[in-house]
């Protein structure tokens, strides 16, 4: 018996690393999109795609059978001349529905190369290759309707197709097509084969990253040049101009206070009527508390509907409910804000407190109410205070910009000076915001370490 | 000596405990400090009973206008609703990649202090402007369009991020770092081995969420121009007063968050614990591809 082990056996297995497919994948995603030169010939291209995706396959380990390379190629050639076909025979432009039509060819050659990996990966269900094929086709589909808009592909144009000035797709189109259908398809594949994760979230991030990249027209050249001349933008913010005249002739009067003072109220006004009706909703929307599953759900699901709605999307809809301009319609929208927030985050406290006062609550034949007053909501009273002061300061913060949708406080006279492209008093403003924000911000947390 | 005939509950009220009286006043104290700002606000606003009696009937004019929503459109809501996702979506990447370093200067058990305090004060200065408020300010050099709405939201996220990042980075556990100290490791070697391992759960998780509301923030940057669904939904409210069309976009909007929250939510559970998660969308996709089983053969074979 020795007394060392040999090495073989003292080192752990070491795991697959991702790392390793990074190459493979990133040459098939380009070799898939080089080769949509030849995209508008249709066959043509379904061949090579074919062949490129086996050679990945081939790469990876996953696939080194003959008959693979044959349904790939079959698949390829059935679904992008489809592809081809459907583009071609178009009579508009290349919208949402038409997308959608096309992209049926990518899902096509998506299911073959799901099955593919089905049939050298056991342990897999069929059901693989209908995600296969919904990869593909998302990327084909989600490339396709983003060069409609995007500059790269400007001959896609309506406009220019009517005039006559161009008849065929540009190649452009079949390029990006073939590189987001890969990216996110073949980047599913050697993530199912492999069973890591990582190298389908890595060719989704890198897909949406480009299609947003070329969507937005971000231009690191713009920021550039812009930067070059700074100094003439802040010439136009700078100095800042703090009183003006409210009309022609007036006197010249400090404009900010009044507006100022509006967002305080609203923030007082929201913050305080949100905190108290998110309470009874709160202990609604709690397993612990909740009078019935039913009750449990409906309030639960009214939250997770709203908590979606963003706090300027409130305020445009009250403005024009009760009145465009009406601080009571930022009031309103402040209210929802903290009713959603205060809501989701009591009802998460209270799942966690000590179920036993509860219950001790119910022997001794509490109501529901009283069990809910005495043995409830004291469990989760410092945290309700936590919460009321930071979505006080959030209220701060949010009723700051309300008022560009017109539902009063500070935010409505910046949007209007901004209107007059007054940048100097447009500055004022944002110097008093930023100063408050911060101000706020500062107490908020002062206020909370003396409390807890 | 006579003994007031007492009922029971009289009886226990008797000796029930006075209750002390600096309790007393500080309820006092934060009762008025709740209820007097509150009537002030009130008053400043103008809100009158009459008013919050109207409010119900006039939101329910807004939403029998608006439901049952016209899909006429679709085509363009779906085109918009994508610029909102790419818009937050290269704000998120501006502000991960950038916050990333930012945070490792701004954490104390990293970087020494005078490169913490300036970074921290910039940090916490470029969050204190909404994202709306940069978007106005960007909108005089970059003009009006998604591209200044992406920066916006990315230099919003590179402070919020920065700050959270670099708070996981103070909570890491110091054995790992002073381990590879002790065995000569440099500094880049401590923050590659000791420090990344422990915080990129959680700091990818935070990218994460603050997708999520970058997806939110970014549905209203429209508001001043600065693309996305946003000036849609105004548009229709306000000057076109096209509710049925707002509704479908409104929905949409809705339909869309709800959907990349729960995905998101349930790839963040899935990266902070490690284990797969609970969540029905993940439980479905497991029952149908069989992904989650674990593999009956070596990777290769």
């Amino acid at each position: 018996m020795t007394l060392f082990a040999p090495e073989t056996q003292v080192r752990p297995v070491e795991p697959t690393r991702a790392v390793r497919y990074v190459l493979p994948l990133g040459i098939g995603i380009a070799a898939t999109g080089i080769v949509g030169w030849v995209g508008p010939v249709g066959p043509l291209w379904g061949i090579l795609v074919g062949l490129v995706t086996f050679g990945v396959f081939f790469w990876a380990d996953i696939t080194k059978h003959w008959i693979d390379a044959v349904i790939l190629v079959v698949a390829g050639i059935l679904g992008l001349s489809f592809f081809d076909w459907v583009l071609a025979a178009r009579t508009g432009p290349v919208d949402f529905k038409l997308s959608l039509i096309a992209a049926i060819g990518w899902l096509i050659y998506g299911a073959a190369t799901g099955f593919v990996v089905y049939r050298h990966r056991p342990g897999y269900r069929a059901g693989i290759i209908g995600f296969q094929a919904l990869a593909w086709g998302g990327g084909a589909t989600l490339a396709l309707f983003t060069a409609t808009t995007m500059g790269v592909l400007a001959p896609l144009n309506v406009r220019q197709i009517d005039a006559g000035e161009i008849q065929a797709l540009t190649i452009g189109l079949f390029v990006v097509t073939g590189l987001a259908a890969s990216g996110i398809g073949l980047g599913a594949n050697v993530s199912f084969a492999t069973r890591l994760p990582s190298l389908f979230a890595g060719g989704l991030v890198l897909v949406l990253t480009v299609m947003a990249y070329n969507e937005i027209q971000f231009s690191t050249a713009a920021i550039a040049t812009q930067l070059t001349r700074v100094g003439e933008i802040v010439d136009d913010f700078w100095p800042p101009v703090w009183k003006w005249p409210k009309s022609v002739g007036q006197p010249e009067t400090f404009n900010i206070v009044q507006p100022f003072i509006e967002t305080f109220q609203i923030a007082i006004v929201g913050a305080t009527i949100g905190n108290i009706f998110a309470l009874p909703l709160a202990f609604y929307a709690s397993r612990m508390t909740a009078p019935s599953n039913l009750a449990y759900r409906i309030a639960k699901g009214l939250l997770n509907v709203t908590r979606t709605i963003p706090d300027l999307v409130w305020g445009i809809l009250f403005a024009t409910a009760v009145g465009f301009g009406n601080p009571f319609a930022g009031a309103l929208a402040m209210i929802m804000f903290s009713l959603t927030i205060m809501a989701k985050l009591l009802s998460e406290t209270v799942d966690a407190i000590d179920i036993g006062p509860l219950e001790a609550g119910r022997a001794s034949g509490a109501t529901h109410t009283q069990v809910i007053q005495y043995a409830a909501f004291p469990q989760v009273r410092p945290n309700y205070v936590a919460y009321a002061l930071y979505i006080f300061e959030l209220n701060i913060r949010a009723s700051v910009v309300i008022g560009f949708v017109g539902a009063g406080g500070i935010g409505r006279l910046l949007n209007e000076r901004r209107n007059f492209f007054q940048w100097d008093q447009v500055m004022a403003i944002v110097i008093v915001i930023f100063v408050s924000v911060l101000l706020i911000e500062w107490l908020s947390i002062w206020a909370r370490r003396k409390l807890v | 000596m006579t003994v007031p005939d007492l009922t029971p509950d009289e009886k226990m009220e008797q000796f029930r405990p006075q209750e002390p009286l600096g309790p007393r006043i500080i309820r006092w104290v934060v009762g008025i400090a709740i209820v007097v700002p509150f009537i002030w606000a009130v008053i400043g606003l103008e809100i009158s009973p009459e008013r919050i009696w109207r409010a119900p009937s006039e939101i329910w004019v807004l939403l029998s206008g608006m439901f049952p929503p016209d899909f006429d459109d679709s085509g363009r809501i779906v085109a918009k609703l994508l610029e909102s996702i790419y818009i937050a979506w290269i704000g998120t990447m501006m502000g991960a990649v950038f916050s990333f370093p930012l945070s490792f200067m701004a954490a104390t058990n990293v970087a020494p202090r005078w490169m913490t305090i300036p970074t921290r004060a910039f940090l916490s200065a470029i969050r204190a402007f909404p994202e709306l408020i940069l978007a106005v300010i960007l909108i005089v050099p970059f003009g009006l369009g998604p591209f200044t709405g992406a920066l916006a939201i990315g230099l919003h996220s590179i402070g919020t991020l920065g700050k959270l990042s670099s708070e996981v980075i103070e909570g890491v556990d110091d054995g790992p770092i002073e381990a590879i100290r002790s065995a000569g490791g440099t500094l880049p070697l401590q923050m590659r081995y000791g420090i990344i391992p422990q915080a990129m759960p959680t700091i990818v998780a935070y990218w994460l969420y603050r997708f999520e509301i970058n997806i939110r923030a970014s549905a209203v940057l429209g508001l001043v121009g600065a693309g996305g669904i946003g000036a849609d939904i105004v548009a229709r409210l306000h000057f076109r007063a096209d509710w049925p069309k707002a509704g479908a976009a409104l929905l949409a909007t809705i339909g869309v968050v709800l959907v990349i929250d729960a995905v998101s939510s349930s790839i963040r559970r899935r990266i902070i614990t490690g284990q797969p998660s609970t969540s029905m969308l993940s439980k479905g996709m497991i029952a149908i591809t069989g992904a989650g089983r674990p593999p009956s053969t070596e990777l290769g074979a």
